[in-house]
């Protein structure tokens, strides 16, 4: 009960403040004080404060869309391993669910870019489904190599499998680290994916698709896309951490890994520049290279003998 | 097995009826017969599911035929089950849809007589191909299957291309024919005779050459289930047909190909893994080549035959991960990945028929199929835009439809290979599941970009004035099977369960045990889908609280201050493509016009692209072109005169005459 009521803090407390604190590294590596941590905290419910403009020419689909969204990337997040050694839901298989829960979500934000007849929304829409759907296979390679080594098929129980003594495992380790921080630069469109800060055509993925969305239903699709940042976070954190720890030491070891990794992309963000829109495709293609390698080396690892 | 029969004798009475009764009636009557002995069948169906085993009944048919066995064992039942449920809807589909159709104007009322009779022939040799079990019986049917849907391919005989789309159709028929006939020969000639029951002992035979034969069986079938690289009528024939027979052929006639296949399997014993993973080769080529082709369409029935295509290949892999179960001995493989190409048969057939439908509605408001022409449909029909989109988010395999549930089970089967402890079992199931994957994911993309191209934004041509919903014998039939791919979706365990008798025959029931560990995965699936539908309507509810009070304006959509926006500033389909385009172009063979705009005030610019196909250019074209050349050398023999055919006929008695004096 009490391990349930941790996770549900973690996974509706986290998304916000992860924001904050990319917010916050990027200031000072810039030399600023930057906003406070908290800040996301206050627009948040600054947006949910406010009233909404409709597009004329949208449908039912444009009102439905956000919450859609946030409905199937929440319970994406509930399959996640979190603290005290395990999801809120888990079972054989659930990656499966998880993933398409994550299309799901995406399905709904890109008919409602799309219903607002917008050329802008349109060019986001036609990007995001692109890059963010090569990200699929990738995971799906690198589940299938955890669960190999495992012999456990359910996120929660494979990915701890891949920190297994034996010098091999930790290349395919590392690589997966890099993979799943190549996953959480695209699904929460940050450099050098998209550029959350600007509405430009340049960097159109995300941040135009929600152009028309205000009030609540902004508010619904930020909180959306901070809370997949945090789910893939909490991915590597799995990877990382022990899967045996007491809960209190686990929750603060996954808040430990969750800030590290929020430093890590707003640093990112502050140094590198954003890529070339034929160059983001390969960028995410480096995910499908490390899951090949990752398969390789656990096939090697399981099989080859090697050690 | 007697309702079966009362059944397929209600639909061919009714087919009968439509040629004889006056106009008015013909189309009623027929449809009310077939419809009739639809619901027959699917109950016969159902029982014999419910009651297990095989029911056997054995018609003498003469001297010439001997006993011709019908069988209706499990995997007979579930797919005249498919099938009766889709020619179901389809036919009461068709009566709406003919009444106004673009495809039936020229043609007089009392014309549509033909038209039914061939649907319901369609319906009944359907259902009797998942029965006979005898291989001329079996045959004969097949191929008044073949005929049947070929007329009703070419309803619009006066138009050239629909001429031309129903010819390729019917000479890949009989081509796939030819290899059937051949490997029915093969079988016969080794002593099994005509009859089914004697086939798995000859193909278990060691000296019989088992892969070569099924072979010659897959691609047989494969032609007509659609199998890349011998798919090319698809997407010819598909978009040529009225929209209620291309959900049918679409929905439920290529899944006869799987069906000839599940059964070949069935005989086949335990198979050599080579030849499971040439299955599983040519089944992840056809979803990812399928879906490949489908980004690139502009024609929505077009796109949709490609997605068959594509769909067939997952399918195949279901198919290729159970006869890999099969090979290595691991039962629960074998059923999970059967289970997943048996339920998604019924599953392609529900939403693939709806996304059909949909496009028929639209069609005969807007008379074009042109993606880029439309826009905003949703405005005007909304009924059938929510349908559309609800079709579509099923195909992707998206929650809380059924689509999912027999995606999931294939990737069961997938990731109950990883745990084991065979190399080369973990390495094929890591590359399905990846396979799986980026077919999922450009699927969506493609219907992301058909449902936002054509039903959402804004008309991109000036609307009809009389565009709105159609009436309930279109909208009945598009409803029903919306709700019941979200039925599926949410309560998976029935649909399972019914196709679980027919998996576990497939993968040979003795070795599993009676409560299987998948059915309690498939609990947890339905909360979780049930959970996103209450979820969403409780933020739903949230944002409507959040806005009571609040100021909630309309305005146009935000466009940088210009102010001038017109619909064809709007993404194209083609531009929502390019980037994935970009990316397969090489198996593409897209053609490119280009007319750049010229001098200082130009007045005009051009730019086409026009998919190809590589198989009809590479494959099919030079074999064709090289066969022309050499049959046009025989032209003198068709001179047209009377009395040389006549000499041609002495010529052919003489000869045979000396010949049977001197034999």
């Amino acid at each position: 009960m009490l391990n349930l009521a941790v996770n549900l803090v973690i996974l509706f407390g986290a998304p916000l403040l992860f924001v904050g604190v990319i917010n916050r590294t990027k200031a000072l590596w810039a030399g600023r004080r930057g906003a406070p941590l908290v800040q996301p905290f206050h627009d948040f419910f600054r947006l949910l404060r406010k009233g909404t403009v409709i597009s004329d020419t949208t449908t039912s689909v444009f009102k439905l869309a956000p919450s859609v969204n946030l409905a199937a990337v929440l319970l994406a997040g509930l399959m996640v391993p979190l603290a005290g050694g395990g999801a809120i839901v888990s079972f054989e298989g659930d990656f499966v669910l998880f993933a398409y829960l994550m299309a799901m979500g995406k399905f709904a934000r890109v008919l409602a870019a799309m219903d607002t007849g917008s050329s802008f929304e349109g060019m986001g829409a036609s990007r995001e489904v692109l890059f963010s759907g090569l990200v699929e296979p990738a995971f799906f390679l690198l589940m299938a190599g955890s669960m190999a080594i495992a012999g456990q098929t359910s996120l929660a129980d494979a990915l701890p499998a891949l920190q297994r003594s034996g010098g091999l495992l930790q290349v395919a380790l590392v690589l997966g680290v890099i993979s799943f921080f190549i996953m959480l630069l695209v699904e929460g469109c940050r450099v050098p994916v998209d550029d959350p800060n600007t509405h430009l055509e340049l960097t159109m993925i995300h941040e135009v698709m929600v152009l028309d969305h205000a009030g609540p239903d902004l508010a619904f699709l930020q909180y959306a896309a901070a809370l997949k940042m945090v789910i893939v976070g909490a991915l590597i954190a799995a990877l990382v951490l022990p899967a045996a720890m007491p809960l209190g030491v686990s929750a603060a070891m996954i808040l430990l890994v969750l800030a590290a990794v929020a430093v890590a992309t707003g640093l990112v963000e502050s140094v590198t520049a954003r890529l070339r829109m034929t160059h983001v495709s390969q960028f995410v293609f480096m995910m499908t290279s490390n899951g090949l390698i990752v398969l390789a080396v656990v096939l090697l690892f399981k099989f080859g003998g090697l050690r | 097995m007697d309702l079966f029969v009362i059944g397929i004798t209600l639909i061919l009475t009714g087919s009968l009826a439509a040629l004889v009764v006056p106009a008015d009636w013909k189309s009623r009557l027929s449809t009310l017969l077939s419809a009739a002995g639809c619901v027959v069948v699917m109950g016969g169906a159902l029982r014999a599911i419910w009651n297990g085993g095989a029911e056997v009944r054995v018609v003498s048919a003469g001297p010439f035929f001997g006993d011709v066995p019908l069988v209706l064992d499990e995997l007979s039942a579930f797919f005249a089950l498919a099938i009766a449920l889709t020619c179901l809807l389809g036919g009461i589909y068709g009566t709406g849809y003919l009444r106004v159709a673009p495809e039936a104007a020229p043609a007089r009322p009392e014309r549509l007589g033909g038209h039914f009779f061939c649907l319901g022939l369609l319906t009944a040799s359907m259902l009797l191909v998942t029965v006979v079990q005898h291989a001329l019986a079996f045959l004969i049917v097949w191929e008044i299957m073949s005929l049947a849907s070929f007329f009703l391919v070419v309803t619009e005989h006066w138009k050239e291309d629909v001429v031309d789309a129903g010819l390729n159709y019917l000479v890949s028929m009989h081509v796939g024919v030819v290899c059937l006939i051949t490997g029915f020969l093969f079988v016969g000639g080794r002593g099994a005779g005509m009859d089914f029951r004697h086939f798995a002992a000859v193909f278990q035979d060691p000296a019989f050459p088992a892969p070569e034969i099924f072979i010659l069986f897959f691609v047989g079938f494969g032609i007509k289930a659609g199998f890349v690289p011998l798919q090319t009528w698809l997407p010819r024939a598909h978009p040529a047909a009225p929209s209620h027979v291309s959900g049918i052929m679409s929905g439920i006639m290529i899944k006869t190909g799987i069906y000839g296949i599940l059964r070949v399997v069935t005989w086949l014993g335990k198979p050599p893994v080579e030849l499971a993973l040439a299955v599983l080769v040519i089944a992840a080529a056809s979803a990812v080549l399928g879906v490949v082709y489908a980004i690139a369409q502009h024609d929505l029935k077009r796109l949709l035959a490609y997605h068959s295509v594509e769909n067939i290949g997952i399918i195949g892999l279901g198919i290729g991960m159970g006869m890999l179960g099969l090979a290595y001995g691991a039962p629960m493989i074998a059923l999970l990945g059967f289970a997943g190409a048996v339920l998604h048969v019924l599953n392609h057939s529900i939403f693939k028929a709806l996304l059909f439908y949909a496009a028929g509605a639209v069609y005969r408001r807007l008379h074009t199929r042109d993606m880029e022409r439309m826009g905003g449909i949703a405005r005007r029909m909304p009924v059938t835009a929510a349908l559309f989109i609800v079709g579509s988010a099923a195909i992707c395999g998206l929650p809380p439809f059924n689509g999912f549930v027999s995606e999931f089970l294939v990737y069961a089967a997938a990731f109950s290979g990883l745990v084991g402890q065979r190399v080369a079992l973990v390495l094929v199931s890591a590359l399905v599941m990846a396979v799986l994957a980026l077919v999922g994911v450009l699927a969506l993309i493609c219907f992301a970009k058909v449902c936002g191209v054509a039903f959402l934004g804004i008309p991109r041509q000036p609307q009809p004035p009389d565009m709105r919903d159609p009436g309930w014998s279109m909208r009945g039939p598009m409803l029903l099977l919306g709700v019941l791919a979200l039925l599926i979706g949410v309560l998976p365990q029935a649909a399972v369960g019914l196709a679980l008798p027919a998996a576990r025959l497939l993968a040979g029931a003795s070795a599993l045990p009676a409560r299987l560990p998948v059915i309690d995965l498939l609990q947890r699936i339905s909360i979780i889908a049930a959970g996103l539908i209450v979820l969403t309507a409780g933020l739903m509810a949230l944002r409507r609280l959040l806005l009571r009070g609040r100021p909630v304006e309309t305005f146009r959509t935000w466009d940088c201050g210009y102010g001038a926006g017109t619909p064809r500033m709007q993404y194209t389909a083609s531009s929502f493509a390019a980037p994935v385009l970009a990316l397969t172009n090489p198996v593409l063979a897209l053609e490119t016009k280009l007319e750049q705009p010229a001098g200082f005030f130009p007045e005009s610019a051009l730019f086409e692209t026009h998919p190809g196909n590589i198989f009809e250019a590479w494959l099919i074209q030079p074999v064709v072109n090289r066969l022309n050349r050499f049959l046009t050398r025989f032209t003198w023999i068709q001179s047209g005169s009377t009395q040389r055919y006549i000499f041609y006929g002495l010529v052919f008695l003489a000869v045979t005459l000396v010949w049977m004096a001197v034999v």
